[in-house]
């Protein structure tokens, strides 16, 4: 029985019909009781990694595989996946789509009965691990009713109830929000601390996990890089918002939580306070809501909703999962009508697509031709406007990818597509449903010029988003939801500085009205 | 407007039920065999002779189908046995318990129709008889195990017993055969007697049947009445049913034989069965769409 | 409710609904489903299932009736082949309700361990078949919102290849759960095999004996199970059998099942 749970030798991997590794000359050795987490943009290797630790690569992926990986003592070219389901499970990050059996209890009781595990044990560890994850009055629902967030957490929980003593998840909190992160987060760390379980985990919200890891795989390119999460982040240039705080600053080491932060940066910001942020005032108004009630069926979703939205703003609506969110956005765009109070776009009711634009939650809704310029072109020849696509890529900052098949790029990739596909009708209102999953931090920083940019132009941009960096990066505006009725509205300092649960990494080091981090720098300069 | 489609998917359902109320007493018989092969059945217990005329599922089919088929369009109650290839029961006379000769020296007679009221004993077993369309069959309780000393079924020819629309009395034919004067005029029973009903009778054979119609064959005498019971009065019916009593033939319609093998019989009231149908059907309906609306209130799926 | 119990119950309502063809004993079993259904129904993604086999069936009874205008036409063929078309049309909806009423996994665990692979594979196809015409009305949707109609043969791209791509994509993500939780390992143990209720076993023997009876009644030639059509005559219902089938309303009015079975 060895110490290490996980172990890489000299591996080389390349799916079958590429030209590039998508692994290359890959060592390391993850110890038993180690919470790991896998840093990186998308497409450098990091869901190969996560697949290779339980055989499904190459077992279930075909291509061409060299060197070895040694899981919980057994080799992977021996094992195939179902040998080692025992020993380590994978959560993916779609969990709707993972899903086997319709109810709840009996998916987190899946694993076991493959397994064989006695009917007595199943049933205490289906009970320990609905409560661990905070899901037991969801125990009798169908998987298919659950929202995303909700199925994130059942997913994880089917992962763990078949009590595996290395857990693989791949971006397990892009659709929960604060609170569900913090919890599912801590949940993990309960696991490593006190049972000795071994986490590896792919994130690209840092801030929600890089605090909480003992080690970090930095990829780039196919070369993975191990080491302390303070080091490979710094040396990766990416990060929580404090990391990046602490590269601008120049601070040595990078501090990785909000703590460290604070420890290492109040004293010189002092007493002194945030810059007063020039909003610039609003343009005219465009988007309008008076008096909106909004019903699924029987039920109100929306309640008594006003709001006023000018040319040049860039709004987040924020919220826990089920605020109430995703509805505002659509009855804006005019797909969902209003039971009572009218939704006004530019002074009439909305049409889809000619005065809103909205981009949904899963891009791939809306993805269907072959390559991105034929993508924009649709929706160019849909709206009759004559000009080419290039501008509309620019705009994304996507036009190196022009002519490559949407299906092909990774998932931050293809929410760029899919946005300038929406954007490329010109519509002044330009809605986007959680950008969340699979949003590295390139594709993040192509989106905020976008929007900004857009704003400029004197459209208006609406996020609903729980990622609180995000918002607080772009948003000249936050509406914050809650129970369907907007609970707090305005300058995001004061909405997100007002917060506990929604406040920004920056807020909570040095107090409200600091946002972004190069706020921050600016003013230790 | 959920609630609409409930409704209206209920109402749906009540329609067969509706249907027959809002036709009421209209002739509602369909008449013709028109295209549709047949072939005649005769019955004889004993002491009432049944005629039936069997719409054939098949070219041709053996006499135990045909019987089979009598008893699935007009209930004609049977049972068969010796591993279903002879019968023993037939209209709840006969031997029970799968012995066909049970209740020797009585048994059921098999013969042959030759269509204009003549017939030959069978020779061979009803389950390797092949009848095709205008074939006659004729079963008769009794004993004697010969076609001289069996009795015969009552000299119908095939127009007798397989009419077609026209109403019009049909007195059986007088024992030359065939039929003249047969099928012409008035419906069968009920209207009367048309042409004054001569002949009839078989004359040959001895015992049982009994014929001489006589001019008031009645259509029906034991018909529930209703809107099948009206139903009867029409000529529509093929089948001429011989009255016990007055040894006349009468008709049997597909009610007659519902009426004798099923245990209900309002004889002169409304439809029960089908009322009842309507109303337990309705009930449910609701009671789906309460229930439906209960969980749509309560926020269920 | 255990799922034999609907299986049971199914089967019997089928084998009663096979024995006649007289339209007022047909109604009276789609009644009966359809009070069963609302009674018992776990919402989920099957919980539609009865007004889409409900249309099954009404579109099968009408080509069923069609079919007769090939050969001779008048009024007793046509009633002949709406009564088969009805039979039929009521199966269907007898099995709407058992789809809407039982988990198909659920199902599936009665399987002898032979036929677990088989019967998982039929349960999974039949759970693709509502998500993927959730997927078709979130697409129409979201190319809606950018400006795309999704109407006619033009744009059947447009609403087909999102559909059809993210059906496979989410066909591979399963096949890879299934294999990394170790799907076909060998042997299998059951978590909490389901119990019979009183109820259960009331509803399955009150099936029974409906099924028996209707046998009977079919082997003996009574009870009017098949109204003459020729000659076309008006069908009747006799009260016993009418009870009979009310026998199999009873699971209608027994507590509602909780979703877990």
């Amino acid at each position: 029985m060895s110490d290490h749970a996980l172990r890489f030798e000299d591996v080389r991997f390349r799916y079958p019909d590429t030209s590039r590794d998508a692994l290359t000359e890959v060592t390391l050795d993850i110890d038993e009781g180690t919470f790991a987490l896998a840093v990186g943009p998308t497409g450098a290797g990091k869901s190969t990694l996560l697949r290779a630790s339980n055989g499904l690569v190459p077992h279930f992926t075909g291509g061409t595989f060299r060197g070895r990986v040694t899981v919980d003592g057994r080799d992977t070219l021996e094992f195939p996946p179902r040998k080692l389901a025992d020993a380590v499970a994978f959560v993916p990050q779609d969990p709707g789509a993972s899903f086997v059996l319709d109810r709840v209890e009996d998916e987190l009781a899946y694993g076991m009965e493959n397994l064989g595990v006695d009917p007595a044990h199943m049933r205490r560890r289906v009970e320990e691990t609905l409560d661990l994850l905070d899901i037991e009055p969801l125990r009798a629902r169908s998987v298919r009713t659950l929202s995303g967030g909700e199925r994130q957490r059942v997913a994880i929980a089917a992962a763990l109830a078949a009590g595996p003593r290395i857990l693989v998840l791949d971006e397990p909190t892009s659709q929960l929000d604060p609170q569900g992160a913090e919890h599912a987060v801590a949940a993990l760390q309960r696991l490593v601390h006190d049972q000795g379980i071994t986490v590896l985990l792919a994130e690209h919200r840092l801030e929600r996990v890089a605090g909480f890891v003992d080690l970090a795989l930095g990829f780039s390119d196919g070369h993975v890089e191990v080491g302390p999460p303070a080091e490979v982040i710094r040396r990766l240039a990416m990060g929580p918002p404090v990391a990046r705080l602490g590269r601008l600053a120049g601070w040595d080491p990078v501090p990785l939580t909000v703590r460290e932060a604070r420890r290492m940066g109040a004293a010189l910001i002092g007493d002194a306070g945030p810059p007063r942020v020039q909003v610039a005032t609003p343009g005219p108004a465009l988007v309008e809501l008076r008096g909106v009630e909004v019903r699924h069926g029987d039920v109100p979703a929306l309640r008594d909703i006003a709001l006023t939205i000018g040319r040049g703003e860039i709004v987040a609506v924020m919220g826990r999962n089920g605020a109430g969110k995703t509805t505002l956005l659509r009855a804006i765009a005019g797909v969902h009508e209003p039971f009572r109070g009218r939704v006004t776009v530019d002074g009439h009711i909305p049409q889809p697509g000619v005065d809103t634009g909205m981009c949904p939650q899963e891009p791939e809704s809306i993805l269907f031709a072959e390559t991105v310029a034929d993508e924009v072109r649709t929706t160019l020849k849909a709206r009759g406007l004559g000009t080419g696509p290039e501008p509309v890529l620019e705009a994304l900052g996507i036009e190196d990818l022009a002519g490559r098949h949407p299906r092909d790029l990774s998932a931050g990739q293809r929410l760029l597509v899919a946005t300038a596909a929406v954007a490329a009708g010109l519509a002044p209102a330009i809605l986007l449903d959680e950008p969340t999953r699979g949003l590295d931090p390139d594709a993040k920083d192509r989106l905020v010029r976008y929007l900004r940019r857009h704003a400029a132009d004197g459209g208006v941009a609406m996020l609903a988003t729980h990622d609180v960096e995000l918002a607080a990066a772009v948003a000249t505006r936050v509406v914050m939801l809650a129970g369907g009725e907007v609970i707090a509205d305005g300058d995001p300092g004061v909405v997100l500085g007002d917060s506990t649960v929604f406040a920004p990494q920056m807020t909570r080091a040095f107090g409200p009205g600091w946002l972004t981090p190069e706020q921050v720098a600016e003013a230790l300069a | 407007m959920r609630r609409l489609r409930t409704l209206t998917f209920g109402l749906i359902l009540a329609l067969p039920a509706l249907a027959p109320a809002v036709a009421g007493s209209a002739p509602a018989c369909a008449a013709e065999a028109s295209g549709a092969s047949h072939a005649a059945l005769v019955v004889n217990t004993g002491s009432q002779t049944t005629t039936y005329c069997v719409a054939l599922d098949a070219s041709s089919v053996t006499g135990i189908h045909l019987v089979q088929l009598a008893g699935s369009q007009f209930g004609l109650q049977y049972q068969l046995g010796f591993g279903g290839q002879a019968v023993c029961q037939l209209a709840g006379v006969g031997a029970s318990g799968g012995d066909c000769f049970g209740s020797y020296p009585d048994f059921w007679g098999y013969w042959h129709g030759n269509g204009s009221g003549g017939w030959s004993w069978a020779g061979s077993g009803a389950g390797s008889a092949s009848i095709g369309d205008g074939d006659m069959e004729g079963w008769v309780w009794g004993s004697g195990d010969s076609g001289t000393t069996h009795a015969a079924p009552p000299a119908l020819g095939f127009n007798d017993v397989c009419k077609d629309s026209t109403p019009s009395p049909t007195p059986p034919p007088s024992p030359g055969g065939g039929g003249d004067g047969d099928g012409n005029g008035g419906g069968a029973g009920g209207h009367g007697d048309g042409n004054g009903g001569t002949a009839g009778g078989t004359g040959s054979g001895p015992a049982g049947a009994t014929s001489t119609p006589g001019t008031d064959a009645s259509a029906s005498p034991h018909g529930p009445s209703g809107p099948n019971g009206s139903h009867g009065d029409d000529a529509k019916d093929r089948s001429p049913q011989v009255d016990p009593s007055t040894g006349e033939v009468v008709e049997a319609s597909p009610v007659t034989a519902l009426a004798a093998g099923v245990a209900d019989d309002a004889g002169g009231g409304p439809p029960m069965g089908a009322l009842l149908a309507l109303v337990a059907v309705a009930a449910l309906g609701a009671g789906g769409w309460f229930l439906r609306r209960r969980q749509i209130s309560r926020g269920g799926g | 409710m255990h799922p034999a119990a609907w299986l049971v119950w199914a089967t019997c309502a089928g084998l009663v609904t096979f024995t006649t063809t007289d339209p007022f004993y047909l109604s009276m079993i789609v009644a009966v489903a359809w009070f069963v259904y609302a009674a018992q129904r776990i919402p989920g993604p099957m919980a539609r299932s009865f007004r889409v086999f409900a249309i099954a069936g009404l579109v099968t009874m009408a080509v069923r009736t069609a079919l007769v205008f090939f050969g001779t036409v008048d009024a007793s063929s046509v009633a002949f082949a709406a009564l088969e078309g009805a039979r039929l049309a009521t199966l269907l909806v007898v099995f709407g309700t058992f789809n809407a009423v039982t988990d198909p996994f659920g199902v599936v665990r009665l399987a002898p361990r032979r036929f677990h692979e088989p019967a998982l594979a039929a349960a999974l196809a039949l759970s693709i078949a509502p998500r993927t015409i959730a997927m078709v009305g979130q697409v129409r949707e979201a190319q809606r919102m950018r400006g795309l109609r999704t109407a006619g043969w033009r744009t059947l791209p447009a609403l087909a290849v999102p559909v059809l791509e993210t059906g496979m994509d989410e066909a591979v993500t399963l096949a890879e759960s299934m294999d990394a939780r170790g799907h076909g390992r060998g042997r299998r143990s059951r978590y909490r095999p389901a119990r019979w209720s009183t109820g259960a076993v009331v509803m399955t023997v009150c099936a029974l004996v409906a099924a028996a009876v209707f046998m009977v009644a079919a082997f003996t030639g009574r009870g009017g199970l098949h109204p003459s059509t020729f000659p076309l005559t008006w069908p009747d219902a006799e009260p016993v059998l009418l009870a009979t089938i009310a026998l199999l309303a009873v699971p209608g009015v027994l507590p509602r099942q909780k979703a877990d079975g």
